[in-house]
């Protein structure tokens, strides 16, 4: 691994699938920080309060939930491409409902990937791959 | 004749009311024109006999008078005599001969008209064309001395007749005004029962509306048809009513069956979609438990948690299945689509399934047609899928073959496997029907995901299997959805 340990923004309602990520990260030893938020409004927030050129330490990544209480994801994704300090954030958009027309409303985002909550354990490999290729691509 | 076929024709279209004033009119026309021809006929005939009464009286007088100046040879006693006729106006010429045949005297009413009427011998009254002659001898001591001849016109006849005609004329307007009037009444009579019955039968054709009846207004012909005519209304009424409650009944049951299909439809998307969310953990969570060996590792752990794991995947397939279902009749946007691509998407999708089983999958060539990819992969997919699931001992080898069928695409999914028993071909399209237990895994909407499409697309989808021998499924797509290679779409030629 280079350049040490990474930061990535979960913005999930659920805790047992950040439970899931948090174990999956560690199971691929991907040595990361997680920032956890739980809902639409608080995502939201954190995103204004990310100053743009504040040369503060924003995180590598961000995972978003599509199906978020009070916002919804989306919402959370054009607030972030908006916002110039989070506009080349690397976004994995994790949700659990594979609708094309979910698909299609996210593929509209910039370096935005798409994948779907998966319901076997054996698939959570593959997520860590996909995190890992976004964050090493990302540095 | 011919004017009588031409005359019915066109009484036929009057109206009742118009029809019976004609009777009326005629009637009393030529009752009244009959009358006045006898009445004229009669007075002819009297006035004739009068006429020639009178004219034989008159040249009784006159003969006599000029007897006198015909013995004498008078000519101006004569003429004197004569021109006492002029008080006669219709008379046109008169004229006393002597013995030898010359005229003594002559009178003429006018003087355009100056010859004398022809002598006869002895007394005649004769009635001729334009005018009556009398010619009479003028006698002295019963001798003959000379002739009386007259001329007189018919002009009193005619004065009579027209005077007769007119009123004649007078009568037959009156009689048939009054006829008209007074059979008003009795007209009515006929007459309104048939255009109430007219009426009620135009308003009960016009608003459809059963409920009116016909009065009856006489205990006639007329009152036995409205009675009939009402007794039919009664039964087409009753009638009706059965059919508007049928047809009420039927609406509403369609309504709600609607609507409970739409309620299920929208339960079965919730449900799959909502379901699988806690599936997910519970699955995801015990293969954790499992995998970690946070529980006792003994054999029989072991054998329970991959119990519920297995339990998990089976209801995710099921839910997954489900939903796509339920999606099926999401609105979906119809583009060209590529059959063979479709195929191969689909054979890319069961690419494991394939493999594992060895199984060999050939395809005609096929067309592309107007329909929404989302629909036809998972068509193919199952399809294809159940012929490497429910295989034989065989390798499975599987083709996928394309004819027309009439105007219609028809697309055959050939397979080498076990085939099906006869009273299961229709069962199998029933969701979740399954003729199988878990020792092969399905959800049991796999055909019915395919009937559901092909059927959207105005298909049909069926089979045609024997146990032992493979089966064929067999689906038809309309030919309009065909496109050609040029872009055009349209029917199979």
């Amino acid at each position: 691994m280079f350049g040490g340990k990474y930061t990535v923004l979960i913005i999930e309602d659920n805790a047992a699938d950040v439970q899931l990520l948090r174990l999956t990260f560690e199971d691929v030893h991907l040595n990361c920080d997680l920032i956890v938020v739980t809902d639409g409004e608080q995502a939201l927030a954190w995103v204004r309060d990310q100053p743009a050129d504040s040369g503060a330490r924003l995180p590598d990544l961000a995972i978003v939930d599509l199906n978020l209480p009070k916002h919804d994801g989306v919402e959370v994704l054009s607030a972030m491409r908006k916002n110039s300090a989070l506009a080349g954030l690397p976004i994995l958009v994790l949700s659990s409902s594979p609708r094309p027309s979910d698909v299609a409303r996210v593929s509209a985002f910039p370096n935005t990937r798409y994948a779907t909550k998966p319901s076997f354990l054996e698939a959570y490999g593959e997520i860590a791959e996909t995190v890992r290729q976004m964050l090493e691509l990302s540095r | 004749m011919r004017l009588f076929a031409q005359l019915n024709t066109t009484v036929r279209d009057w109206p009742l009311r118009t029809k019976l004033l004609a009777v009326v009119i005629a009637t009393t026309t030529a009752a009244v024109a009959l009358a006045a021809a006898g009445i004229v006929v009669s007075d002819s005939v009297l006035f004739t006999r009068y006429l020639e009464r009178d004219l034989t009286a008159l040249s009784q007088i006159v003969a006599d008078t000029s007897t006198g100046a015909l013995a004498f040879d008078d000519p101006k006693a004569a003429a004197e005599t004569l021109s006492a006729l002029r008080a006669r106006q219709h008379l046109i010429a008169a004229c006393i001969y002597r013995s030898d045949g010359t005229v003594l005297a002559s009178y003429f009413r006018s003087k355009a008209n100056s010859e004398c009427p022809r002598r006869q011998d002895g007394l005649q009254v004769a009635f001729g064309d334009d005018a009556v002659a009398v010619s009479r001898p003028v006698l002295l001591a019963d001798r003959p001395i000379g002739t009386l001849s007259m001329l007189y016109d018919y002009g009193e006849m005619w004065e009579r007749r027209t005077i007769y005609g007119g009123t004649v004329l007078a009568i037959l307007a009156v009689s048939v005004l009054l006829a008209a009037v007074f059979s008003t009444r009795l007209r009515r009579l006929i007459t309104n029962p048939v255009v109430k019955l007219v009426e009620t039968v135009s308003s009960v054709s016009a608003n459809r509306d059963y409920r009116i009846r016909a009065e009856r207004v006489s205990g006639d012909e007329m009152g036995i048809l409205v009675d009939a005519f009402n007794e039919m209304l009664s039964r087409i009424e009753e009638r009706d009513e059965e059919l508007r409650r049928a047809l009420a009944e039927r609406e509403q049951a369609n309504r709600r069956l609607a609507q409970s299909n739409e309620d299920l439809e929208r339960f079965a998307f919730v449900a799959s979609h909502d379901l699988q969310e806690p599936l997910r953990m519970v699955s995801v969570y015990t293969q954790l438990l499992q995998k970690r060996s946070l529980v006792d590792s003994s054999p029989e752990t072991a054998r329970f948690i991959s119990t519920i794991v297995d339990g998990t995947r089976r209801m995710h397939e099921l839910l997954t299945d489900l939903r796509a279902y339920a999606e099926l009749n999401a609105s979906s946007d119809m583009r060209v689509v590529d059959l063979n691509r479709v195929i191969e998407k689909a054979k890319d999708n069961l690419k494991l399934s394939i493999e594992t089983n060895h199984a060999v999958v050939t395809q005609d060539r096929f067309a592309c047609v107007r329909a929404y990819e989302g629909h036809l992969i998972p068509l193919f997919q199952n399809l294809i899928g159940n012929a490497i699931k429910y295989r034989s001992n065989q390798a499975p080898r599987i083709h996928i073959s394309c004819a027309r069928d009439g105007n219609d695409l028809r697309i055959a999914v050939t397979d080498n496997g076990e085939g099906i028993a006869p009273e299961y071909h229709s069962k199998i399209f029933v969701p979740f029907k399954r003729l199988h237990g878990p020792e092969i895994p399905g959800s049991g909407i796999g055909l019915a995901i395919c009937e559901r499409v092909v059927q959207r697309y105005g298909g049909r989808i069926w089979v045609e299997s024997e146990p032992g021998k493979g089966s064929t499924f067999v689906f038809t797509l309309p030919g309009n959805l065909l496109v050609f290679a040029d872009g055009s779409s349209g029917n199979v030629h």
